[in-house]
């Protein structure tokens, strides 16, 4: 039986805090994986992970069921938690390129690779030109934007605006064939 | 007028959150003006979520539980409201304090260190659908188990369970080969729910049936009524 998420944030908005529990069983490895794979950093992914089942907690009728699913919702937030705090982290120490070159580094994670390596769109991420791969991997993942982007990888705007467009596309119509 | 076909190649990295903030702006100011713009966004979206499930899963540290709980009671919100202490005499028990819960779920995650790294490939969150009266059904009362394979701990949670009255408890038992042996007792907050930790050999071994019975507070050494609910092995 699937978890009735609905229910469940009810009983959250009541300040149940097994059904708080019952969400973290359900969804923490996924949340966790999700700032890890951003941050790279398990004291950092634990703060985020935990900042995002607060968020729910604080909040828990922000999803709107009309808009998605919720395990997709609950994973945005995750994201852009892991964004925000990586973001703070850079201007914090200051160490732009090499944090980011860290991050970068987690295709040497073989363990992550492996895990990564046997998920659909990460296969199909594959197929992509290395170029397209990699400013989808620096927007989603590390969560720059264009011009951040073209900063990082000293290219010009139009041709990161062009690739990123390209490979999103590509991704899609390679998921939609499926 | 803004110009569609220029917003329309905007909106994979809008979706995504990689426009810079006026091309997020121009996007925003678009999709009011264009409703196809907003149909392109709906197709793109399914990519965002597909990106978002490809994250692998991974073990949070096994005390995150606890500590999660905790920071979530010291940011209750004011929309929470109280929680209701219902004017009925049942549970003189000791009621179940969350601090103990947090304690009992941190522990149990600490002593089963391996349960998380175990999460991705093995199904270690059993659910138990428990099949029994028509009651039970109606109020959607569920349990669930929590346990490792390598653990000698488990934990079940109980949801929606019936309030008792005073000088009750629910008791969980186990049939197994014609034998029926206590896995322990449990009482209910307000909300009905329940929590119970038991030794994990208890299920990891073949098992006919679990049920959940009323019984005196203090328990009982074998059912003395109907089970409320039970859960039937596979």
């Amino acid at each position: 039986m699937k978890t009735d998420i609905p229910s469940l944030l009810q009983r959250i908005t009541d300040g149940d805090e097994t059904a708080l529990a019952v969400l973290f069983a359900d969804y923490g490895a996924k949340v966790y994986g999700m700032a890890y794979t951003v941050l790279k950093n398990t004291s950092l992914a634990q703060e985020v992970a935990q900042d995002t089942f607060v968020q729910v907690w604080k909040n828990p009728a922000a999803w709107n069921p009309t808009k998605g699913q919720f395990s997709s919702w609950l994973l945005t937030v995750a994201r852009y938690t892991a964004i925000d705090r990586l973001r703070r982290e850079i201007r914090r120490t200051g160490q732009d390129v090499e944090l980011h070159d860290e991050i970068a580094s987690a295709e040497n994670d073989d363990s992550l690779l492996r895990q990564l390596e046997s998920n659909h769109v990460v296969t199909l991420l594959h197929h992509l030109p290395t170029e397209q791969r990699r400013v989808i991997e620096l927007a989603y993942f590390q969560g720059m934007k264009h011009s951040e982007i073209a900063e990082f990888l000293q290219s010009p705007l139009g041709t990161v605006k062009t690739r990123l467009r390209l490979g999103l596309q590509k991704l899609k119509d390679l998921l939609n064939n499926q | 007028m803004r110009d569609f076909e220029h917003l329309r190649e905007l909106i994979p990295a809008y979706v995504i959150g990689a426009t810079d903030e006026d091309e997020s702006r121009m996007v925003e100011a678009g999709l009011t003006d264009y409703p196809e713009l907003a149909e392109e966004l709906r197709e793109f979206q399914f990519l965002n979520d597909a990106l978002a499930e490809s994250v692998p899963e991974m073990a949070p540290p096994p005390e995150m539980l606890g500590q999660l709980l905790t920071a979530a009671r010291g940011s209750r919100p004011a929309a929470h409201s109280a929680p209701k202490i219902l004017p009925r005499p049942a549970q003189r028990q000791v009621k179940i304090s969350w601090q103990l819960v947090a304690a009992c779920l941190t522990l149990f995650l600490v002593l089963t260190n391996g349960f998380w790294l175990y999460r991705a490939s093995v199904p270690t969150v059993k659910e138990i659908v428990f099949q029994g009266n028509p009651e039970a059904e109606l109020i959607g009362l569920r349990c669930r188990i929590i346990v490792s394979p390598n653990s000698d701990s488990a934990i079940m949670i109980a949801e929606n369970f019936p309030l008792l009255e005073v000088g009750q408890t629910y008791q969980v038992w186990m049939r197994r080969d014609g034998e029926i042996v206590s896995l322990g007792m449990f009482i209910v907050d307000e909300a009905g729910d329940g929590l119970l930790s038991f030794t994990a050999d208890a299920i990891n071994q073949p098992f006919d049936s679990i049920g959940v019975t009323i019984e005196p507070l203090g328990g009982s050494p074998a059912p003395t009524t109907p089970s409320v609910v039970r859960w039937t092995s596979i």
